[in-house]
C-alpha cells in the first residue's frame, strides 16, 4: 500500500494538504533565513535566499516536466532492464511537485519578509 | 495521423520546461559572484557611476521584482541589451545574427550522422558477426571515443594542409560577399544564385560537419544495429520470410520502421547536444556561432546574453523533443493512444 492510496493506482498528484504544508515550510524557512542573514548584516540576503528558492523551484519544475514527458519510458526501461528499482513516474511527479511547492514557498516567504522589512 | 490531444499536451508541456530553465538560469546568475554594473562600468569606474548603472538596470529593485520583470520580458522575447560583448545591442539581435551559424553546423553534422549512421547500423545488424560488422563496430567505437579537439585539427592537417583540398576555417571564401537572408550561408549563397559562392560555402562546411557528425554517426549506427538486431528476431519478421518475401524487402519494409523508434530518440537528443556542444567545433574551425558566444558571455559576466542564449537552447531542445514525439506517433500510431 502506498501512503496516499492503493499501490495499484498511484496518483501522480500529492494531496493538497501536503502541497500546502511544503509551501508553508518553504515560506517560513525562506523568511527566517532572510531575517537571520539580514541581522547578520548580509546586504544581499534576500537576493541570495530568493535565488536558492528559485533554484529549487526551477529544478523541481524541470524534474516534473521530465517525469511527465519521459517518465513512462523510464519506468518501462527500469522494468525491461530488471533494475529492481521501484522508481515510478507517479512517485517522481509527486516528489517533484512537493519540491516545487517548497521552492515556491521559499520565494514567496522571502518576498514577504523583504516587503515588510 | 497524430491526435490533436497528444500534440496539444506536448505543446503545453513546453511552458513548464521553459519556465523551469528560465528560473534556474535567473537563480544561478544571481547566486554567482560579481556585479553586472561593475562589469559594465569597468574596474576603474567610481562607486557613484556604478550605483547609477545599478539604478538604470533596476538591479537595486527587490529581487522578486527583478524576477517578475525578467519573466515578463522573456515572454515578450526581450532579454535586454548585451552588457559587454555587444554593448548596448539587444540580445535578440545578437542571437538572430549568431544562431543560424550554429544551427547550420548542427543540421549538416546531424545529416552526416544520419546519412552514414543508419545504413552502417543496418548493414552491421544484417551481417552480424561478419568482418563488415566488426569493422563497423570498431569504427563506431572509435568515433565515439575521439574528442573533437583532436579530430578537428587532425582533419585540418590531412585535408587542408597535406592534401590542400579543403579550407581550414571560416564559413565562406573572402572573395564572396553574400547578403544574409536566412543566416544559413549555404542557403543564402544558393538564393543569391552564385554557384561558386555556394560551392565555397559547402567546402567550408564539409570539415566541421564531418567532425561534429562523426560522433553522431557512431552513436546512431550503434543504436541502429542493436535495435535492428532485436527487430529481426521477432516472429513477424520470420513470418514474412516464411511467406516467401525476400530478405532485403523484409528488413526494409517490416524491420526498418520498427527499429527506427529508439534511433529517433538518439537523433533528437543528439541534435540538442550538437546545438549546445558546438563550442569546440566552432573554436577549432573559427566559426563565430552561438557556442563561442555563450562561453564568452559567461566568462565576462554578460548576464542578459547568457540568459537569452540558454533560454534559446532550452526552447529549441524542447521543440526538437516535440518533433521526436511526433515522429514516434507517426512511426508507431499506438504511442499517442
Amino acid at each position: 500500500m502506498d501512503a496516499d492510496g492503493p499501490a495499484g493506482a498511484e496518483s501522480p498528484h500529492p494531496p493538497l494538504s501536503r502541497l500546502g504544508a511544503m509551501f508553508a515550510v518553504g515560506a517560513v524557512a525562506g523568511a527566517v533565513t532572510v531575517v537571520a542573514l539580514a541581522v547578520g548584516t548580509d546586504a544581499d540576503a534576500s537576493a541570495r535566499v530568493f535565488s536558492l528558492g528559485a533554484l529549487v523551484f526551477g529544478a523541481a519544475l524541470l524534474g516534473w516536466s521530465t517525469a511527465v514527458l519521459a517518465g513512462r519510458g523510464l519506468e518501462a526501461a527500469h522494468r525491461h532492464l530488471e533494475t529492481g528499482s521501484d522508481w515510478t513516474e507517479a512517485k517522481s511527479r509527486r516528489a517533484m511537485l512537493l519540491l516545487c511547492a517548497f521552492g515556491l514557498g521559499g520565494m514567496v516567504g522571502v518576498s514577504i519578509a523583504t516587503a515588510i522589512a | 495521423m497524430i491526435s490533436k490531444r497528444f500534440l496539444l499536451k506536448r505543446l503545453l508541456l513546453l511552458v513548464p520546461v521553459v519556465l523551469g530553465v528560465a528560473t534556474v538560469v535567473f537563480a544561478i546568475l544571481h547566486l554567482s559572484p560579481g556585479n553586472p554594473a561593475r562589469t559594465i562600468a569597468g574596474q576603474r569606474a567610481s562607486e557613484e557611476f556604478v550605483r547609477q548603472i545599478e539604478n538604470d538596470l533596476g538591479l537595486n529593485d527587490p529581487i522578486y521584482v527583478q524576477y517578475g520583470r525578467f519573466l515578463w520580458n522573456a515572454i515578450q522575447l526581450d532579454f535586454g541589451n548585451s552588457y559587454v560583448i555587444r554593448r548596448g545591442t539587444p540580445v535578440t539581435d545578437v542571437l538572430r545574427y549568431r544562431f543560424p551559424v550554429t544551427l547550420e553546423l548542427a543540421i549538416y553534422g546531424q545529416l552526416a550522422g544520419i546519412v552514414f549512421g543508419i545504413p552502417l547500423g543496418i548493414l552491421s545488424a544484417v551481417k552480424q558477426d561478419s568482418v563488415t560488422d566488426h569493422l563497423t563496430r570498431i569504427g563506431a567505437l572509435t568515433g565515439i571515443s575521439i574528442p573533437i579537439f583532436w579530430s578537428g585539427p587532425l582533419l585540418i592537417l590531412v585535408f587542408a594542409t597535406v592534401l590542400d583540398v579543403l579550407p581550414t576555417s571560416g564559413r565562406i571564401s573572402s572573395n564572396y560577399s553574400i547578403d544574409a537572408v536566412t543566416g544559413l550561408i549555404t542557403v543564402d549563397a544558393l538564393l543569391s544564385g552564385n554557384l561558386d559562392a555556394f560551392l565555397s560555402a559547402v567546402q567550408h562546411m564539409l570539415l566541421p560537419s564531418l567532425v561534429i557528425g562523426v560522433y553522431s554517426m557512431a552513436l546512431i549506427s550503434r543504436m541502429m544495429r542493436s535495435s535492428m538486431l532485436e527487430v529481426i528476431r521477432q516472429d513477424y519478421m520470420r513470418t514474412a520470410r516464411a511467406k516467401g518475401q525476400g530478405a532485403k524487402i523484409t528488413v526494409m519494409k517490416h524491420g526498418f520502421r520498427n527499429a527506427l523508434i529508439p534511433v529517433v530518440t538518439i537523433i533528437g537528443i543528439q541534435f540538442g547536444s550538437l546545438l549546445g556542444g558546438a563550442v569546440l567545433t566552432e573554436t577549432v574551425f573559427n566559426i563565430t556561432g552561438i557556442g563561442i558566444l555563450l562561453v564568452d558571455a559567461i566568462s565576462v559576466g554578460d548576464y542578459p546574453l547568457v540568459q537569452g542564449t540558454v533560454l534559446l537552447f532550452a526552447f529549441l531542445f524542447t521543440l526538437v523533443n516535440l518533433g521526436v514525439d511526433v515522429t514516434y506517433s507517426i512511426l508507431d500510431p499506438r504511442i499517442d493512444q
